[in-house]
């Protein structure tokens, strides 16, 4: 019998907590209802898993161990933990995208003010012209952590605006994915300590 | 524990333009309590999606560097009035919320 390494998506968790059983949860997510026979099952695999971490994990190892959910319904992308602990640009895209190699681009354009009155409120919003974008992310570059965000877009247009914390000046960059390469651009945005707007 | 939301559409650039507006702290972890010196446990919204018309559109994930009260803006090459779009966000602390919303260009 194989567990195998499930990484829960946070839309499933979601369902999971208006479920109030297994069979109800695997409803929920196939949209199809549960046989007899698969219910018996999932109450033989719950004896056997033991419930050590929490009910939802349980819940989920045994809708997967029973093979009534395929790894594709639960699994989704988690949480990139490693990249946005990463303390330098170069590091959180490694974490990211495998690489740090990325090629400087005029098609990227980052619409910041020049010059922050408030480094805790900065707007920056992200364009490209790049053909299918397919992820962007936002780094400053002087915070502690430098990856604000990072963005896959498996259907949106290559564009994504937030206002983001700024320790100090600093620059910003923002990197496009786009055809399995890397591209980026970056600008200098000035935070005035005290936000008195000198 | 719901926490408000705004979801707005708007056209620019041709674009069908989504903005989320979500009341979160958005706490860092790394902020001390002025009177007793203690660290202000995090607190801050790791994932966002949208979905447009039932489909994943845009899945973003983010850091402590997000501003509080965040501001959130996508935009979607194919979408027109009448189109239903859904953002989604759960945050470090296992908090939720979801709004729905029709396009109006």
């Amino acid at each position: 019998m194989c567990y195998g390494i499930f990484r829960l998506d946070w839309l499933s968790i979601n369902q999971l907590k208006h479920s109030s059983s297994v069979v109800e949860f695997i409803q929920s997510l196939r949209g199809t209802n549960v046989t007899d026979e698969e219910s018996i099952l999932v109450t033989q695999m719950k004896r056997r898993i033991f419930l050590q971490s929490s009910l939802a994990s349980g819940i989920i190892m045994a809708a997967a161990a029973t093979g009534l959910l395929k790894p594709g319904t639960v699994l989704a992308a988690a949480w990139p933990a490693n990249a946005f602990a990463a303390k330098t640009i170069d590091d959180a895209l490694k974490q990211l995208y495998g690489t740090n190699a990325v090629t400087e681009s005029k098609d990227i354009e980052i619409k910041a003010p020049l010059q922050a009155e408030n480094g805790a409120v900065v707007p920056v919003a992200v364009s490209t012209s790049l053909p299918k974008p397919e992820a962007i992310s936002l780094y400053v570059k002087e915070n502690v952590q430098p990856l604000a965000a990072a963005i896959d877009l498996p259907r949106a247009s290559g564009y994504f605006s937030a206002r983001v914390k700024m320790a100090k000046t600093s620059e910003v960059r923002a990197v496009i994915k786009s055809g399995g390469k890397l591209y980026s651009t970056s600008m200098n945005i000035k935070v005035t300590v005290g936000g008195c707007g000198g | 524990m719901a926490r408000k939301m705004k979801l707005r559409t708007r056209t620019r650039e041709g674009k069908i333009e989504i903005l989320v507006l979500i009341n979160h702290p958005m706490e860092t972890g790394l902020r001390k309590d002025k009177k007793t010196k203690e660290k202000i446990p995090a607190h801050y919204i790791q994932k966002m999606t949208l979905h447009h018309n039932g489909q994943l559109a845009a899945e973003a994930n983010f850091g402590i560097g997000v501003s509080e009260d965040p501001l959130i803006g996508f935009r979607l090459d194919d979408a027109k009035n009448g189109d239903k779009v859904k953002v989604e966000w759960s945050d470090n602390k296992g908090e939720t919320g979801a709004i729905e919303a029709v396009v109006e260009g």
